[in-house]
């Protein structure tokens, strides 16, 4: 056989399929041909009985069964992963709406304080609520008391009222007067004296 | 793979046995020699097949598809083995581990391995085995053998013309 042996692809073609070429081949190509079926149905009948059933049942055990695990363990680890997203969102979603009802009750002024007549009467002092808190009034009755507790103590008014009529009395005097005032009781202290006739 | 769509699994896998598990078997048997091997290699072909399933656009070519999916794994295990698809069977017997014993079906079909293809093996190279093998197992083109061994048109068909005249010189006088 020449090694150099010139075959065209179709004469290939031809000579290696696994019927006999219809089609004309010289001699030499047939032979090639029969030398590759020969080779062919070797390589068959080495490989003896193939348990198809088995192999099926075998693939088809492991293959989908596989299938539904991944199936099932992907479903499971969805489910999973939501619980951490819907805690972070419902946190984050508290979160946001207490701060749009912080902004919203929160004072846009200081609150004044209006102490009610009763409480003038009162003895001793005491830590009380406001009765009117002007400037935000849709929002009174939920701000809690603590935020509006003031120290109201009715003896520090009244040392106050003292201070400012002892002010207004130590304005008044002069060196003058007291001059005049210590003569007058000495002429009163003399004309005692002359009456009663101790002179 | 043909008729992917719509089709359960479990009729996927069988039909893919039924019509293409002898071939491969056949194909992977004649290139590892040993049955039990074979018997790996096929499974694992089918179940990248089926891995791959959804990535396969159906062609036609169901069979050269598996029998490239086939090719790549027997490659892969005679690198990763070494000498093992290079020794003939009295050598392997010998270094064969003892924990791996074949089943007597398998060592009766080792006996029954033909001396005429375990010549004819031997006498090609790996790569006139392999497109002989495709071409026979799978009736492939030469463009397909070409792109299964990576290698040009021209490379595939010369390595199948040398192929054959090895074995013509083997073959004629002692099958038949």
């Amino acid at each position: 056989m020449n090694e150099e042996l010139e075959l065209s692809r179709d004469q290939l073609e031809a000579a290696t399929t696994r019927a006999s070429a219809s089609t004309a081949l010289d001699a030499e190509a047939a032979a090639l041909g029969e030398s590759f079926r020969a080779f062919g149905q070797t390589a068959e009948r080495t490989a003896g009985e193939f348990d198809e059933a088995a192999l099926i049942e075998q693939l088809q055990s492991t293959l989908l069964e596989r299938s539904s695990l991944q199936v099932i363990a992907c479903k499971s680890r969805g489910a999973r992963s939501l619980w951490p997203l819907l805690l972070s969102g419902a946190i984050a979603a508290s979160a946001l709406i207490a701060a749009v009802r912080i902004a919203a009750t929160w004072p846009t002024q200081p609150p004044q304080v209006v102490v009610s007549p009763s409480h003038q009467e009162t003895e001793g002092p005491r830590a009380l609520a406001p009765a009117i808190v002007k400037g935000s009034a849709p929002a009174e009755a939920s701000v809690p008391e603590q935020a509006y507790l003031t120290w109201h103590d009715e003896l520090d008014d009244e040392i106050i009222a003292a201070q400012s009529v002892l002010a207004g009395v130590a304005g008044k005097t002069t060196p003058l007067d007291g001059s005049l005032s210590s003569m007058d009781e000495q002429l009163e202290a003399m004309a005692s004296d002359l009456s009663e006739g101790s002179l | 793979m043909a008729a992917a769509n719509g089709e359960p699994g479990g009729q996927r896998i069988a039909r893919w046995v039924r019509e293409h598990g002898r071939a491969l078997r056949g194909y992977v048997l004649a290139l590892v020699r040993r049955p039990e091997a074979a018997d790996d290699v096929v499974q694992e072909v089918f179940r990248r097949a089926w891995i791959a399933r959804d990535r396969y656009q159906d062609q036609g070519h169901e069979r050269a598809y598996l029998l490239r999916i086939a090719d790549r794994l027997v490659v892969d295990r005679s690198r990763r083995l070494g000498l093992e698809i290079h020794v003939d069977d009295a050598t392997w017997k010998q270094v064969e581990p003892a924990s791996d014993d074949p089943e007597p079906g398998d060592a009766i079909a080792m006996v029954e391995t033909s001396a005429e293809l375990t010549a004819a093996l031997e006498r090609l190279s790996s790569t006139q085995k392999r497109v002989l093998l495709l071409r026979y197992f799978g009736d492939l083109t030469f463009e397909q053998i070409a792109e299964t061994l990576g290698c040009p048109l021209n490379t595939a068909l010369s390595h199948c013309r040398r192929g054959l005249i090895a074995l013509r010189r083997l073959l004629p006088e002692e099958v038949g």
